[in-house]
């Protein structure tokens, strides 16, 4: 399927990934970010325990034995719910003791017995070189089946030496780099996590393959066993107590291995980070076997479906999907397979390395003289010892060949290490266990292991004769290996377990009863072991007379640590044990102090050589003079003697005290626990501040952006606390701190609006909507529209007031404007009807003063009189005629008028208007400026423009009007592109007021835009010139500085034609007639007049009092009557009403509507019909008579 | 819910749990399936398996709850 070199190309490249990985690690680790101190990585090295044995073999004994494999997985299951107080035990002895190894960790126990670590590792050892071999052998064989087809045997060269090569250098290069004091390897054990994942995902994709690709899941598979004819399973499965005794057997097995395996000790104890880390393992773990497991079964099953024979079940994984032609899962099984031995081997020869140099190496060392300098190649020991070790389990393969299936010889090996289980259980929990009963119990139980259990495989792989295990040596049947005394109800599994681990525990128990420990070991024992998890005392420090030269016992302990390490490492260390003691520094010490150096330099020792040969080390090597000796003595014999205690006293006090010391020490574990809960609670704060701050953040962002203020202020003249940005903007400053240094006080323009203010929060708790008028910095007076609310402290004073604020000064502008608008439609209104009755005298004044006129003559004297009545009166029309102007209710009437003129006329008004602070000229043309206009609207501009330059002159000044003739008809002349080619009357109105800024100027044709104080204008007035002008085809330009007054041109066409003369208009209407006409008029006076110049000039005049008069009057005589005139505003009925009466009688009749309002309101009004004739009051003669020859004429 | 953390942090609790799970991983639980019958004994494994799992994360959460007095031993 591939060929060798691709594999081995493929182990490499996964080889080197897993190292830069490694390496990554470690040199996180130096930057102080320890990867490896993760509960996940944690709990996930644990599955270094699925090793090719249980990756392939599971699947095997599946097929062989059923379900009995996943004892194998529920042993470790049931181990881990005694974590919790077991393997917390275990990490802290550890960390207590700087425990490198499970040979360390039992040896420990037993006062660092070196025998007893000796014969442990030498028990491991013997154990797992078969363990470790069989996964070589599982590499090498899978290596073999997925090469096959491409490589025929015949060239197929000894992958196993290349495969062992690379498993002995990575283990190396990653485990065994470097001497660490703490034993731990992040980066070793985060690469074996990836492995561990990559072995788990690779045995479900290839289970899921299996038994949803090539079946159609559990069901199927399940239902076709079943169903096969002579079913091996179940005739294998057939089986009374012996099958539950094996399945027992493996429980317990299972159960030691997850503790005494010395990887999964390595894992468990010496790579922990935190035993907080234990509570995730306790399920993550079995969670992880419980996945690696489901598919077991059913790839077993399948395998036998397919007909794949049974003595190759145990490489049904990598086979099935090899026959399916799937290369790819194929390979990713495989690398899954080879990640699982990989993973095992490394940490095993790591772990077995350590062991061996501190526990067998160096005894020997120190017990042969001569090589003695390989004490200062530790490291390089353990390289020789993990080539050594891997080596030798590949030799061990090569030999054992195929006498076994691969599960069996890992029960072997669990065997081996279930050894540990007397030993370590008893000292973690038997205080009365010693190292004698330690020795006794492992020695026997290794032994009965190797004769009931390894002798037999020997035997079967042909090392010795098969008689041994059917006679018995030397015929005694009694001592057959697998039948000891007799016994053959067992298999040989179980017969191992049973007799290895019944003489182990007996000869521990019996041993460590019949030989007395010595008072170090039990006190071992008692405080650290036995007790780990109570509070411990603290240790005694009782510093005596300084009289110990420091640099000879520092010579001394560096020449010791100089046969273990280079001579700056050994340096370094004794500095740092010095430092930890608080020595540095110091010429002379105590022997008490001495002692306690001693044993921090043994703690730092063990981390590299492990404990028992530290012990034994600094036991030998270092040596007390005389005078050491015996002032030791004296301080320990000062000591008792100052107690004057008898031994009964002294015990009673010592143990009043050690009790009193474990109370302290569980006070200052609650002490600590308080501190932690405290922390917490600091933690928890720190959230919680740190939601606030978050959201205090959004609370600003808001507050800042929003255009509204937002202010906190205090009572009284009042100091502002908080005040957003927008607040600041309103009173025109620049930020919230510039603008909090005033008083509250300072923002009102009325002093007696804050004192109101404050009264009603004081009242009412809060104020809603209360328009305030305030001022700005540069005291620009504004309106703003406040809410607040106030917070009162206990005296019922207000502490703060809470408020927002809007600056409404636009709005009230408005508001005032509309007013304005309002007012000025009300006073027309007024003018109007003003105007009305105010014209109805007029009429009689004017027209009978012309009759008398007309009836004196050439009298001097009476003409004068009547003329002085007439001009007076003439003034009182142009007033009303002005009033009707400033109230915009004259329709246009366009006519060629003289520009100088409708100036000249207007003048008097306009001085009035403008007031006498101010100078008013006028600079008019020297020729008539005849233009088409109507001369009201004209005047309503005049008044407009005198109207603004007197608000822009408060303190007078000059306002001037100017005429003049311009000519435009030459396209190079700078006219403005609103205005044609042509000649014009320009009238310039100057002043030397404020003046306006640019973007006012740009603005001031705008309706409703002033800058004028509220209540002083309507905003309207230059709208109004606007649009009069534009009406009249001109045009107007504004030139304006700030404090350079203002000047506006306006443009008018100039017109060729004359201007109407009243005297000739006198002259033409003075035409009379024969017609006869109906006069209705309600006012006695006017209508008298009209009926005597109608009469004087030829006409028969109907008198009608009112409109209904007027048409019965019509009904009568209607064939006669040629004319209307009618008074629109009438009692009973109405000039319009009376009109449509008698048009109903005769639809031809002509008529003239006589009124004192304004033609637009009789058009609003509905009144006057189109074509109908208009008569104005007060009525002129003249004008009378006009208008009634026009309308008789008009067709 | 407090009672049943309470319970769970009770380190008899774990004894008892591991004495059950030991029974009922084993003889005689085991032969009510039967080995005869892998079918059932692979679900009936697999079951209670499960469930000691659901246990166990329970059992490390209500530890949690309640913090021990070790401290992670420090790095030299």
């Amino acid at each position: 399927m591939f060929s060798q070199w691709t594999i081995i190309g493929i182990f490499f490249g996964y080889l080197a990934v897993l190292f830069m990985l490694a390496l990554w690690v470690e040199r996180r680790s130096l930057a102080g970010v320890n990867i490896g101190n993760n509960p996940f990585v944690y709990a996930l090295s644990f599955a270094i325990y699925c090793t090719t044995w249980t990756y392939y073999g599971s699947v095997g004994k599946a097929a062989t034995s059923g379900m009995l494999f996943l004892t194998v997985y529920l042993g470790p299951t049931l181990v881990i719910l005694t974590w919790w107080t077991l393997l917390r035990k275990m990490i802290r002895l550890k960390n207590l003791h700087r425990i490198t190894s499970i040979a360390d960790f039992i040896s420990a126990r037993y006062n660092k017995s070196r025998a007893v670590a000796a014969i442990t590792t030498s028990i491991a050892l013997v154990g797992i070189v078969p363990y470790v071999a069989i996964q070589l052998k599982a590499v090498i064989s899978t290596f073999a089946l997925i090469t096959r087809p491409l490589e025929p045997s015949s060239g197929f060269v000894d992958v196993g030496l290349i495969i062992v090569g690379f498993m002995i250098v990575f283990s190396i290069i990653i485990g065994v780099r470097r001497l660490d004091p703490t034993e731990r390897h992040q980066g070793m054990i985060v690469a074996l996590v990836l492995e561990c994942v990559v072995k788990l995902v690779a045995f479900l994709a290839a289970g899921i393959f299996i038994t949803y690709f090539l079946f159609d899941g559990f069901g199927d598979i399940l239902t076709r066993v079943s169903q096969l004819p002579g079913n091996t399973l179940h005739s294998n499965g057939e089986a009374g107590l012996p099958y539950y005794m094996t399945w027992t057997t493996y429980l317990i097995l299972s159960m030691s291995a997850m503790l005494f395996l010395p990887r999964q000790f390595h894992i468990a104890v010496i790579e922990n980070f935190d035993e907080n880390h234990v509570r995730t393992a306790m399920w993550l773990f079995p969670l992880y076997m419980f996945l690696i497991n489901i598919f077991v079964f059913p790839i077993a099953m399948a395998g036998l479906l397919l007909g794949l024979p049974v003595s190759a079940a145990d490489t049904f994984l990598l086979g099935i999907p090899i026959q399916a032609g799937q290369k790819w899962l194929s390979l990713l099984v495989f690398l899954g397979g080879f990640s699982a031995a990989m993973g095992m081997v490394m940490i095993s020869s790591m772990t077995m390395s350590t062991m061996i140099t501190n526990h067998l190496l160096l005894p020997v060392i120190d017990w042969l003289g001569g090589l003695r300098f390989l004490k200062r190649y530790l490291l390089q020991c353990r390289w020789a010892v993990v080539v050594a070790y891997i080596m030798t389990s590949y030799l061990f393969s090569q030999l054992v060949g195929e006498s076994f299936m691969l599960v069996n010889i890992g029960m072997v090996a669990f065997a081996a290490v279930l050894q540990f289980a007397p030993a370590m259980l008893g000292g973690l929990f038997w205080k009365k266990g010693n190292r004698s009963g330690a020795l006794a119990g492992l020695s026997s139980g290794f032994l009965l292991w190797f004769y009931t259990l390894l002798l037999p495989t020997f035997v079967r792989s042909g090392w010795f004769n098969e008689s041994l295990l059917t006679e018995g040596p030397f015929g005694v049947s009694a001592l057959r290996p697998e039948a000891l005394l007799g016994m053959s109800a067992f298999d040989p599994l179980s017969h191992a377990v049973f007799w290895s681990i019944f003489c182990n525990s007996a000869c521990y128990v019996l041993g460590s009863l019949l030989f007395r420990q010595d008072a170090k070991e039990e006190m071992i024992a008692a405080e650290d072991f036995v007790d780990i998890l109570q509070p411990a005392p603290a240790p005694l420090s009782a510093p005596g007379e300084a009289f110990v030269l420091i640099d000879a016992k520092i010579q001394e302990i560096e020449a010791l640590l100089c046969q273990y390490f280079p001579k700056k490492r050994a340096a370094f260390l004794v500095r740092q044990c010095l430092q930890d003691r608080g020595l540095t520094g110091k010429k002379r010490i105590s022997i008490v102090e001495l002692i306690e150096l001693h044993g921090e330099i043994e703690r730092q020792l063990a981390g590299s050589i492990g404990a028992a040969a530290a012990h034994h080390v600094l036991r030998s090597g270092l040596s007390f003079s005389p005078q050491e000796e015996g002032e030791l003595a004296k301080t320990y014999a000062n000591i008792i003697a100052d107690l004057k205690l008898t031994p009964q006293d002294l015990k009673n006090k010592i143990d009043y005290y050690q009790e009193r010391q474990i109370l302290l020490t569980k006070q200052a574990s609650e002490l600590e626990e308080k501190v932690r809960e405290l922390n917490r609670e600091i933690e928890e704060r720190r959230q919680a501040e740190e939601a606030l701050r978050e959201s205090e953040g959004k609370y600003h962002t808001l507050v800042d952006n929003i255009n509204i203020g937002v202010y906190r202020n205090s009572g009284g003249p009042g100091h502002f606390f908080q005040a957003n940005p927008a607040m600041a903007k309103i009173f025109g400053y620049d930020t919230p701190d510039e603008f909090m240094k005033i008083t509250v006080m300072e923002t009102y323009q009325n002093r007696d609006d804050r004192m109101t203010f404050l009264a009603d929060l004081l009242r009412t708790g809060f104020v809603k909507d209360r328009e305030l008028a305030m001022r700005r910095k540069d005291g620009t007076p504004i309106w703003c529209s406040v809410s607040a609310t106030a917070t009162f402290n206990e005296q019922g004073s207000i502490k703060w007031i809470d408020g927002v604020m809007e600056d409404i000064t636009d709005r009230k502008k408005l508001e005032e404007q509309l007013r304005q608008a309002q007012k000025m439609e009300a006073i027309g209104t007024l003018a109007g009807g003003i105007a009305h009755d105010f014209n109805n005298i007029l009429t009689a004044l004017l027209g009978y003063s012309n009759l008398l006129k007309l009836k004196i003559g050439n009298d001097q004297v009476l003409n004068n009189y009547v003329d002085q009545i007439l001009i007076s009166s003439e003034k009182a029309a142009n007033l009303t005629k002005s009033l009707l102007a400033f109230s915009r209710k004259q329709i246009i009437n366009p006519k060629p008028v003289d520009l100088n003129e409708i100036v000249k006329g207007i003048e008097k008004l306009l001085r009035r208007l403008i007031g006498e602070d101010i100078e008013f000229r006028t600079i008019l043309d020297d020729n008539k400026l005849t233009i088409l206009a109507d001369s009201v609207q004209i005047e309503q501009i005049l008044i407009n423009l005198s109207t603004n330059a007197s608000d822009a002159m408060p303190h007078g000044g000059i306002f001037t009007l100017q005429t003049e003739h311009i000519d435009l008809r030459d396209s190079s002349s700078g006219r403005s592109e609103n205005l044609k080619l042509g000649e014009y009357a320009l009238l310039t109105a100057s002043d030397t007021g404020k003046g306006m800024d640019e973007e006012t100027r740009q603005r001031i044709f705008e309706p409703f835009f002033t800058t004028k104080a509220v209540g002083k204008g309507t905003g309207l007035g230059l709208s109004i010139v606007y649009g009069i002008v534009k009406q009249h085809n001109g045009d107007v330009h504004v030139y304006s500085e700030p404090g350079k007054g203002t000047s506006l041109k306006i443009y008018f066409p100039l017109i060729q034609s004359d201007i109407e003369d009243p005297a000739q208009v006198k002259q033409k209407n003075l035409l009379g007639g024969t017609e006869t006409i109906l006069v209705a008029e309600d006012n006695p006076e006017v209508r008298e007049l009209m009926v005597t110049v109608l009469k004087q000039y030829g006409y028969t005049v109907i008198e009608a009092v009112d409109g209904k008069d007027a048409v019965a009057k019509f009904s009568v005589q209607s064939d006669r009557i040629h004319l209307l005139i009618l008074d629109v505003v009438m009692p009973r009925m109405n000039g319009k009403e009376a009109f449509d009466k008698i048009r109903a009688i005769r639809k031809d009749i002509k008529a003239i509507f006589a009124s004192g309002y304004t033609a637009d309101i009789i058009q609003q009004k509905g009144i006057l019909e189109d074509g109908a004739s208009f008569l104005a009051k007060p009525v002129l003669p003249h004008v009378l008579l006009a208008l009634i020859r026009e309308t008789l004429d008009k067709e | 819910m407090e009672t049943l953390r309470k319970l769970l942090n009770h380190p008899e609790f774990n004894v008892v749990l591991f004495l059950l799970c030991t029974a009922l991983f084993g003889w005689p639980f085991i032969s009510i399936t039967g080995p005869s019958s892998p079918e059932s004994m692979f679900v009936y494994l697999f079951g209670v398996w499960g469930t000691v799992i659901i246990l166990l994360y329970c059992i490390a959460r209500a530890h949690g709850k309640k913090p021990h007095q070790q401290r992670p031993e420090s790095e030299n």
